[in-house]
């Protein structure tokens, strides 16, 4: 049989007719806002809206989604690599972060250089995802990986940096969200000269490009700088995300869209697909913003366009995986472990523990600084840092142990309720309760959090299980679900009603304002989740050598694992709640449990625990006092302890 | 004609290790086995041989339970393998995976300690028996003496033994075994394929092994099955298949013999 018959028949024809009805839909959703516009005759407020509103807003959403498509093509080429683009390989949060950082602490700085801002913070990014993927050879699957983390842990930042600085920084979370509003031609106009510029030179390297499309080795062999005209392409590309970002905010996925999109039509060839891709991105973006215009008609300015396109990232990113080539590898990646210690040094987290918590209530400051509170002062200042005190152990316990869990029923080290979008399952779950049901109590909230992660996970698992659950597949199916999840409650935050503050709140996570009773529940919960896991210590010990030892055994799989899952799940909902979707606890937790030598699933478990309950306090005592008087949310001072950790982590693998 | 012999095979399969009739594997855009047709014989050791893609490793993980069969049957001492609960299965047949996990931070004893979860399953008390079931397993394979050391800290020839001792404690009537010397160099080779045909002599053990190396196969099993393209192409004892016609058959070159200067069993080799 010749290879010929095996080739898929060519989806050109159906798919060209979708990109004419797709240009079609978007002129027409555009002229629709156009007619909605016009003026009646003398309305001159009407005319200056028309002309500097509506179509601004037109040309911004063509020329961004044009640089974003030729950004995410340029991405894709160069690193060989369908899914890059400049929100999978962490450009678009690094350029955020810079700018959020500079308006704080340099405004004048954003006043001259904002897209110079833009674009070294997105270029550090990059540099970070391909340090990081160096060593595997820029393998696909890792690229992004270490893209989609540097950008998680980026976007933590710029909270962190929003919220030390008060409530009136709201709108810069708009601004995050990637909002389309134009109030004049300048960012037209800016767009135009750099898309241009990067047009011209994007022709100049066409003949590097297309060398490129063979392996470095013959590359060389044929006389290309294969480093430099790596350095060269995703410069420009930094350079074309960046201005995007800078001018019209964070707008995800196009850029992996938009080329994806140009191969289904059957744009074959590097010339092809870079004039292609581009056109797609902007019909993509221009139909994107026109839906969210249209939802949004009478009432006033709610869904971000760039939330909207991330709505559309999460679910294009889990399609396009089954897709990718690249080796499955092996399922199992553990830290390695030099030595093992027996049980009762479990005394020393213990103690760390017991220590930490008597420095958190005792221990704190006030106007003139650093104080111990004793006597009279500590009845005062008790009622209010012991709740916090339960609050963050047990949600630091909880997030430990679903740690343990999941990274012993995947078997896979990077395994953590943060990394597989579970926290941010909750998240959702968190928001469709505050949303449907304002006057919930907490139990419902707890409620809808872990049926929002338990069909969090599902999907992940659903997902991966198509590929035997290999390791980087997993992980990013998760990412992916978690960035879906992420952009859906970016979309209801951005409806601004009072759960948008409660949310905001939620996802930085806040122990500064926790009663007693909260904290109450946060220990039942924890004692409730974690104390029947003991009990499951033999399905701790079998799981993690994988499916078919399971099964060799005699350990019904399918079986254990959804129990333990459902168990992770309820926990991390829990957890949540109290210290928000991004503090890494869970994923350090149970490393450092490992790395001092608690190997045994019971030990391993109690370990983390005390270890995840002790970095949680410590978060909390420095969310504090770090900022006095200011109070610094909880889980993003975990998050800045855990981002740098994870990428160690993912670093020396 | 091909179902009434299978049937037949069916009918027969009361005293036999395994009788498969029909059975057919296929992954999308490719079948891997087609309508086999195989009996294998309680207490002997079979070995499966072959070149690579011929399907051995998949007949194999379908007698493990770890592939379901896309058509056909499969019986296991008379009892059709679909029929038997999960635990009740690991307590009768034991096997090796091709691709070992990495063991996770256990110690030699923990790890083949896991080989009793069969017996105790979930809740139930670690007792006596197993104890004893777990230290004759590490004594017969001699991995008593580092019973404390990481199963991860072990060379390739000692990991190996660790697994068979994890079989065995298991205390089943059969092991099936996919490739267990393929990362090993030939003084292990043989001395963990001896190990295994004393064990399963002593034991009453039968035994299904696939093996690349026919020298191998042929020294240490009492019947061989050579598979091809997903059919079996010979099945016979060592003496059956060692001849040139029969291995040229099998591995479409052209192979010669000779007899072993010392045992006399013939050795095949590349022409």
């Amino acid at each position: 049989m010749s290879l010929e018959r095996l080739r898929p028949t060519s989806p050109a024809l159906p798919a060209t007719l979708l990109f004419v009805v797709l240009g079609v839909l978007a002129a027409l959703l555009f002229g629709l806002q156009i007619v909605h516009d016009w003026p009646s005759p003398g309305d001159q407020l009407g005319g200056i809206i028309l002309h500097y509103s509506t179509l601004p807003r037109g040309t911004v959403a063509l020329l961004a989604g044009a640089a974003l498509g030729l950004a995410g093509a340029l991405m894709q080429r160069v690193l060989r690599n369908p899914i890059a683009d400049p929100s999978t390989l962490g450009v678009v949060s690094g350029a955020q972060l810079a700018m959020s950082g500079a308006l704080l602490y340099a405004p004048s700085l954003m006043a001259v250089a904002r897209e110079g801002v833009a674009f070294v913070g997105g270029a550090f990014a990059l540099f970070l995802v391909v340090a990081l993927s160096w060593r595997r050879a820029l393998d696909p699957i890792t690229v992004v990986l270490s893209g989609m983390l540097i950008s998680l842990i980026a976007v933590a930042f710029s909270s962190t940096l929003i919220l030390a600085n008060g409530e009136y920084m709201m709108s810069m979370f708009i601004w995050g969200g990637g909002s389309l509003e134009q109030q004049s031609w300048a960012p037209t106009t800016s767009l135009a000269i750099r898309l241009t510029l990067a047009a011209f030179v994007a022709v100049l390297l066409i003949r590097p490009l297309e060398l490129l499309a063979l392996d470095d080795a013959n590359a060389r062999a044929l006389g290309l700088g294969v480093t430099g005209t790596r350095l060269a392409v995703l410069t420009l590309s930094v350079f074309l995300a960046a201005s995007v970002t800078a001018e019209v905010g964070v707008i995800g996925f196009i850029g992996l869209a938009a080329p994806n999109l140009a191969r289904m039509a059957g744009a074959r060839g590097l010339r092809q697909i870079l004039v292609v891709s581009p056109i797609a991105g902007a019909l993509i973006l221009l139909l994107t913003d026109g839906l969210v215009r249209l939802i949004s008609l009478g009432i006033s300015e709610t869904v971000p366009t760039g939330a909207a396109t991330a709505l559309l990232g999460g679910p294009l990113l889990l399609w396009l995986l089954p897709r990718l080539g690249g080796s499955l590898r092996s399922t199992q990646q553990s830290v390695a472990l030099a030595t093992r210690v027996a049980s009762w040094r479990l005394v020393l987290p213990g103690l760390l523990l017991l220590v930490l918590g008597v420095c958190a209530l005792f221990i704190g400051k006030n106007g003139e600084g650093w104080a111990i509170a004793t006597g009279q002062l500590f009845d005062l200042v008790a009622p209010w840092r012991a709740p916090r005190f339960i609050a963050a152990a047990s949600a630091g316990a909880m997030l430990a142990a679903t740690g343990v869990l999941m990274q012993r029923v995947t078997g896979n080290a990077m395994a953590s309720p943060e990394v597989l979008g579970i926290s941010s399952g909750a998240g959702v779950g968190f928001a469709a309760v505050l949303v449907f049901w304002p006057a919930a109590s907490r139990v419902a909230e707890l409620g809808g959090a872990a049926a929002g992660s338990v069909i969090a996970i599902l999907l992940v698992i659903a997902i991966s299980a198509r590929h035997r659950f290999a390791a980087e597949r997993f992980l990013l199916s998760g990412i992916a679900v978690g960035s879906l999840a992420g952009a859906l409650v970016t979309v209801v935050m951005a409806r601004g009603g009072p759960e948008s503050m409660r949310l905001l709140n939620w996802l930085s996570g806040s122990t500064s304002r926790v009663a007693p009773e909260d904290a109450m529940m946060a220990l039942a919960a924890a004692a409730l989740f974690i104390a029947p896991l003991p009990l499951l210590a033999r399905w701790l010990q079998v799981l993690p050598l994988g499916l078919p030892f399971a099964q060799s055994v005699g350990l019904k799989r399918s079986l254990a694992a959804s129990i333990l899952v459902l168990i992770a799940a309820l926990l991390s909902a829990a957890s949540t709640l109290f210290v928000g979707p991004l503090s890494f606890v869970g994923l350090m937790a149970p490393h450092m449990a490992r790395l001092a030598g608690f190997a045994r699933p019971i030990p391993q478990l109690a370990g983390a625990v005390l270890i995840g309950a002790s970095l949680m306090v410590l978060a909390d005592w420095m969310a504090r006092t770090l900022a006095f008087p200011y109070q610094l949310p909880i889980g993003l001072v975990a998050a800045m302890v855990g981002g740098p950790y994870l990428i160690w982590l993912l670093n020396r693998r | 004609m091909v179902a009434r012999r299978a049937a037949s095979i069916a009918d027969a399969g009361e005293d036999a290790l395994f009788t498969l009739a029909g059975v057919s594997f296929r992954v999308p855009g490719r079948t891997i086995i087609e309508g086999l047709d195989l009996r294998l014989e309680v207490g002997h050791i079979h070995g499966l041989i072959g070149p690579n893609g011929s399907g051995k490793s998949t007949l194999v993980k379908m007698l493990a339970r770890q592939e379901v069969p896309a058509d056909g049957s499969i019986h296991f001492r008379g009892e059709d393998l679909r029929q038997e609960g999960d635990r009740a299965f690991a307590r009768r047949l034991a096997y090796l995976p091709q691709f070992m996990p990495s063991t996770d931070g256990m110690n030699v004893e923990e790890f083949v300690s896991l080989g009793r979860f069969p017996w105790h399953g979930t809740f139930g008390r670690f007792t006596v028996e197993d104890r004893a079931k777990v230290e004759e397993a590490m004594e017969q394979t001699g991995v008593t003496a580092f019973r404390l050391r990481l199963v991860d800290t072990l060379s390739g020839g000692e990991r190996q033994r660790v697994w068979l001792a994890l079989l065995l404690a298991q205390d089943t009537e059969c092991l099936v075994l996919d490739e267990p010397t393929s990362a090993l160099d030939i003084s292990h080779q043989t001395e963990m394929l001896d190990l295994v045909r004393t064990l399963a002599k002593k034991r009453g053990l039968s035994v299904v092994v696939v093996l690349h190396d026919i020298n191998m196969a042929a020294r240490i099993c009492d019947r061989l099955v050579a598979m091809g393209a997903g059919r079996v192409v010979a099945d016979g004892t060592p003496a059956e298949i060692m001849r040139p016609d029969v291995l040229q058959q099998i591995y479409g070159i052209s192979m010669g013999l000779f007899a072993h200067p010392d045992s006399g069993i013939p050795v095949a080799f590349v022409r």
